[in-house]
């Protein structure tokens, strides 16, 4: 009876062992619930429900018509609290915290079992005498020819095999992670790096940090540049394209964009309208940045150089992309890439290929944007590096793979 | 692990060690945020009263620090402080005011639907006031909320349901036209 009691009844750490084993899977989302999910990260990105979803359902037609109003709701930041809460709190709390803990202090060592400092231990002859004759002198003669050596042979190497140098001053060209073209940055230049105020030590702290929500005004004000915004509608071939501007983030060093620096995200959605086809829309992503690095990798992808008017640069079209926040672009189609730079700003545009963010509207858009006229050439012919009238040249299509 | 979680559990430890600065850190990184919640929750022209539970809630939270980091069930620390604040409210016992009017989407009537977010009691209301005014996807509502995907979504279906039938009332209402 005893060893059946001792059987049945749970055994430490059975519990644990269970729930390590069997983990309890989430419940499946229901058709309904699915629905609801999908229309409310819809209206999150900006694209308003269709007549399709919310026929028959209305509850999505009571959350589209909210969604619509509380759009309007202020957002409170730290400027819009009660005066005196976050002083109040944190008295509050402060009261709370446990006392500092002590530093474990080192104990002082003990002598070893069996020894005791009342008996008299002798000197011992040592056997390993060291030279009387230093070598000192010679050590610092070799040291000196060995320097002497590598040094000539660098600068003889970097003579008869000069780095190539890169055509632009802030685009940094990469292949497999490698710097593949030294650029041009002025003499003296530092990147630029955040406080160390507003750095902890026990997180690794996540550089490109953008903070959100900002509508165009507020983010003119935490940037030292002029932003660049896109047109709001192009026509490219039979394609008329809607941009609109649905975020503006800063990239900043804290969580309240207080330390902003010099560099901005902007975030588009690009409706498009051919005729005979149907309507479609997808994102595009717009960094713009002053004064620093823009790093491109050329590898597993299609990589030409482009000339726009005074703007240079570099466009990417691969499977593969981080862009400049540190986002992965993978698992969504071709990415195309275009980075341009006049003076020290660079501008990024990030977008799918395979959704409409073509090569072609990249280009048209930046010529529309930038003011430059479009090509009289046919794109086949630009594509092969023929120059154009205009000064607009996508040249040396190369493809690494 | 996200880097935002890390975060909060390594302000958390330093909290637990006595550090104000890592308490100064957590306040400023999340008052405002939970502050806008309480307020939503409560609505409009409480203000002193959401200052007083948004406190309320860190200060439960302050309690329970050492309990905060769960392993692999540990939520950011907003989540957290956001189902304290949850908590607090329905401790509150509030007189339940008359319906608001229609609430029209042409943007005027902010302040109704508001007053009608703040009138539904429990999960529902939550879980609309994080949709809404939160603008929060469906998995930062759940892990708000402490529930499951499933059942945040179903909250929410029935609060809008709810809404629907109070404020919504004609069928034609329902038309895009309207």
């Amino acid at each position: 009876m005893a060893s059946l009691r001792r059987i049945s009844l749970p055994l430490k750490g059975t519990e644990r062992l269970r729930r390590a084993v069997f983990k309890p899977r989430p419940p499946r989302l229901g058709k309904a619930e699915r629905k609801m999910e999908e229309a409310l990260n819809q209206l999150r990105s900006g694209v308003p429900l269709n007549w399709l979803q919310m026929e028959d359902d209305p509850e999505l037609v009571t959350l589209a018509r909210l969604y619509s109003v509380a759009r309007h709701a202020p957002r409170p930041g730290l400027e819009a609290l009660p005066p005196r809460l976050q002083e109040d709190t944190l008295d509050r709390l402060s009261k709370r915290l446990p006392a500092p803990k002590p530093q474990p202090l080192k104990q002082a060592p003990t002598s070893l079992a069996g020894f005791s400092e009342n008996v008299t231990v002798l000197t011992q002859a040592e056997e390993d005498l060291p030279p009387l004759v230093t070598t000192a002198p010679q050590m610092a003669v070799a040291l000196f020819v060995t320097t002497l050596v590598v040094t000539l042979l660098a600068v003889a190497y970097n003579t008869f095999f000069p780095a190539p140098k890169s055509p632009y001053t802030w685009i940094e060209v990469r292949e497999n992670g490698r710097v593949v073209a030294t650029s041009n940055l002025p003499i003296g230049y530092k990147a630029p790096v955040c406080p160390a105020s507003v750095v902890t030590n026990t997180v690794p702290y996540v550089i490109r940090n953008y903070i959100g929500a900002f509508d165009e005004h507020k983010a003119q004000e935490k940037v030292d540049f002029p932003i660049e915004y896109l047109p709001t509608l192009m026509t490219v071939g039979s394609t008329d394209y809607g941009l609109g501007l649905i975020e503006a983030a800063i990239g900043a060093c804290d969580e309240f964009g207080e330390t902003a620096y010099s560099n901005v995200r902007l975030n588009y959605l690009v409706t498009m309208s051919t005729p005979g086809q149907r309507f479609r829309s997808t994102q595009l992503y717009v960094f713009q940045s002053r004064q620093q690095v823009v790093p491109v990798e050329k590898t597993n992808g299609i990589f030409k150089d482009v000339t726009l008017g005074v703007h240079k640069g570099v466009f990417w079209e691969g499977e593969f992309y981080r862009d400049y926040s540190g986002v992965y672009w993978s698992g969504r189609g071709t990415i195309s890439v275009l980075a341009l730079e006049k003076g020290d700003l660079v501008t990024t545009f990030v977008g799918q290929a395979d959704r409409g963010i073509t090569e072609e509207m990249l280009l048209a858009l930046a010529r529309k944007m930038y003011g430059v006229a479009a090509p009289t050439a046919t794109p086949e012919a630009a594509v092969t590096g023929t120059p154009s009238s205009n000064g607009t040249r996508p040249a040396n299509r190369r493809t690494s793979r | 692990m996200d880097p935002s979680l890390q975060l909060d559990i390594a302000l958390a430890n330093e909290i637990n060690n006595g550090s104000r600065a890592a308490l100064e850190r957590v306040v400023r990184r999340h008052l405002a945020p939970v502050y806008g919640y309480v307020l939503h929750r409560l609505g409009p022209g409480k203000d002193e009263l959401a200052a007083r539970v948004t406190s309320d809630a860190f200060d439960d939270a302050m309690r329970r620090m050492r309990r905060y980091p769960r392993g692999d069930r540990t939520v950011p620390m907003r989540y957290w402080l956001i189902r304290l604040a949850t908590r607090r409210i329905a401790r509150l016992k509030l007189k339940t005011p008359k319906h608001s009017d229609r609430v029209d989407d042409t943007g005027d009537d902010l302040r109704g639907l508001q007053e009608a977010v703040a009138q539904m009691k429990g999960k529902q209301g939550a879980a609309l006031a994080l949709a809404l005014f939160g603008e929060m996807p469906p998995e930062e509502i759940s892990s708000a909320l402490g529930v499951s995907r499933k059942a945040a979504m179903r909250s929410l279906r029935r609060a809008l349901r709810h809404m629907g039938k109070a404020h919504f009332a004609q069928p034609e209402d329902w038309s895009l036209d309207g």
